[in-house]
């Protein structure tokens, strides 16, 4: 028997206190982890900007608050502004045209979504950096495969937390 | 149809805050020499357009200079041209002028070298038509007192004698001609012989023995024993000698330039009047 799959057509709602809640905290818990090896793998902003994208399944709000996102993250990092911006703009754009095609609701699907996210995340970082700044920034290695994969879980943990927030309209 | 404009909407939105990031990074990156990097994709941008827009008014300049400037320049050129020609003509016939002003003036000097002598000035206004006979046509005849068996020169040399007046005109027989015989002597060694026309450019004198010795470039003067042509006249130059069956075979060219005659005086007088001698003119040259 042929399974096929229906394109979802429910678009979540969240108060925007919750979204930017949401952001802010990620923001805070980010600036505040311990700059340990393992903590510094974490990328809280980039896990709401594509949580909401996943949710909202609208391109345009994806992509601004991306921008949003991206563009603080540069301004707290004291890198170029821009870097992240574009990075998570691309991010939030692609995260909530995709959703509007693949299966986002569940934690295996948001585990591999979330994987290569992240993968795609660091691409455009690494290449913005590297064309513009000289940065020796890394597309691929351990250490991002490591970090994409602490991500991903912890972005199915955090989602299935979100998740009791939202609303279907 | 609503999907796609939603599509495209999102999607124009996304390019748009790209590239303001894209810029503003730009802005604050610096890049070699310290300038900023959208200063230097300004100008990565717009040096090729100035560039090509200077080509461009650079090529527009050349077709307007080439071409359209140029409009009417064939004409012109045409004119030049002819306004070139007619200058050409009229520098050659200044020339011309000048030549024969030159030759006019040799022919007064002569004839004031000579004053007791009756000199008719005559130009030459024809040849013989025939390739047989070498003879001229003077411009002055028998009115003018000119008579056969006169002599007929030139400051360079003998050119011949008259050997028909008519009323205006007067009929040359030159040296060169089969028919001409002239009295001639070298002026160094008064050795005597006979000038006679070859029926082209050279003349040849006869009747020099193998034994005489003649030298290549003597210059020969008329001997006044044909009772025609007054002694002392020069008449032309040895140019080659060689021994023949009795006599040397002697080559002369003449003095006068016979194929460039314009103006010639004719001595309308007895010999006598001449100032000239063998003597006198020797290897110096003609009479002046």
């Amino acid at each position: 028997m042929a399974v096929t799959y229906q394109p979802r057509t429910e678009v979540y709602r969240f108060h925007p206190l919750v979204v930017f809640a949401g952001v802010l905290a990620a923001f805070l818990v980010q600036v505040f982890l311990p700059l340990t090896s393992f903590l510094t793998l974490f990328d809280l902003p980039l896990l709401m900007v594509i949580y909401f994208g996943f949710s909202r399944r609208n391109p345009s709000m994806g992509l601004v608050l991306g921008l949003v996102v991206g563009v603080t993250q540069d301004l707290l990092s004291h890198n170029p502004v821009g870097l992240y911006g574009m990075a998570k703009t691309l991010v939030g754009y692609t995260a909530a045209s995709l959703s509007a095609r693949v299966d986002t609701d569940r934690p295996v699907p948001r585990l591999l979504l979330l994987f290569g996210f992240f993968h795609f995340h660091q691409i455009v970082y690494a290449s913005i950096g590297r064309l513009l700044l000289g940065q020796a920034a890394e597309l691929i290695s351990l250490r991002v495969l490591e970090a994409a994969l602490v991500n991903a879980l912890a972005g199915v943990l955090v989602f299935a937390l979100l998740d009791r927030f939202r609303r279907t309209t | 149809m609503r999907a796609f404009v939603e599509r495209r909407r999102h999607l124009s939105l996304l390019v748009a805050v790209l590239l303001g990031q894209l810029f503003f990074l730009a802005y604050q990156i610096k890049g070699a020499n310290d300038v900023r990097l959208i200063r230097l994709w300004a100008f990565a941008v717009i040096a090729p357009v100035e560039k090509a827009a200077v080509g461009l008014l650079d090529g527009i300049g050349s077709v307007w200079d080439n071409y359209v400037a140029l409009y009417g320049a064939r004409e012109e050129s045409q004119r030049l041209e002819a306004e070139l020609a007619q200058a050409r003509l009229r520098l050659q016939e200044l020339e011309a002028r000048a030549a024969e002003a030159d030759e006019l003036a040799a022919l007064l000097e002569l004839k004031q070298a000579h004053p007791r002598a009756p000199f008719v000035a005559a130009q030459v206004i024809g040849s013989s038509p025939a390739a047989t006979t070498l003879t001229v046509l003077l411009n002055r005849g028998s009115d003018a007192g000119l008579r056969p068996n006169m002599v007929v020169l030139t400051p360079d040399g003998v050119v011949g004698k008259v050997i028909a007046a008519y009323p205006g005109a007067a009929e040359v027989l030159l040296i060169t001609d089969r028919k001409s015989g002239v009295g001639t002597m070298v002026a160094d060694s008064h050795l005597l012989g006979v000038l006679k026309g070859t029926g082209g450019f050279f003349c040849r004198l006869e009747y020099v023995s193998n034994e005489e010795t003649v030298a290549v470039g003597a210059e020969l003067v008329t001997s006044g024993q044909d009772q025609v042509f007054p002694k002392g006249l020069p008449v032309g130059r040895i140019v080659s000698a060689r021994p023949g069956e009795f006599f040397q075979e002697i080559t002369v060219e003449p003095a006068a330039r016979l194929t460039r005659l314009q103006h010639v005086l004719v001595l309308a007088g007895p010999a006598e009047t001449l100032n000239v001698t063998a003597e006198a003119t020797g290897s110096e040259g003609p009479p002046r």
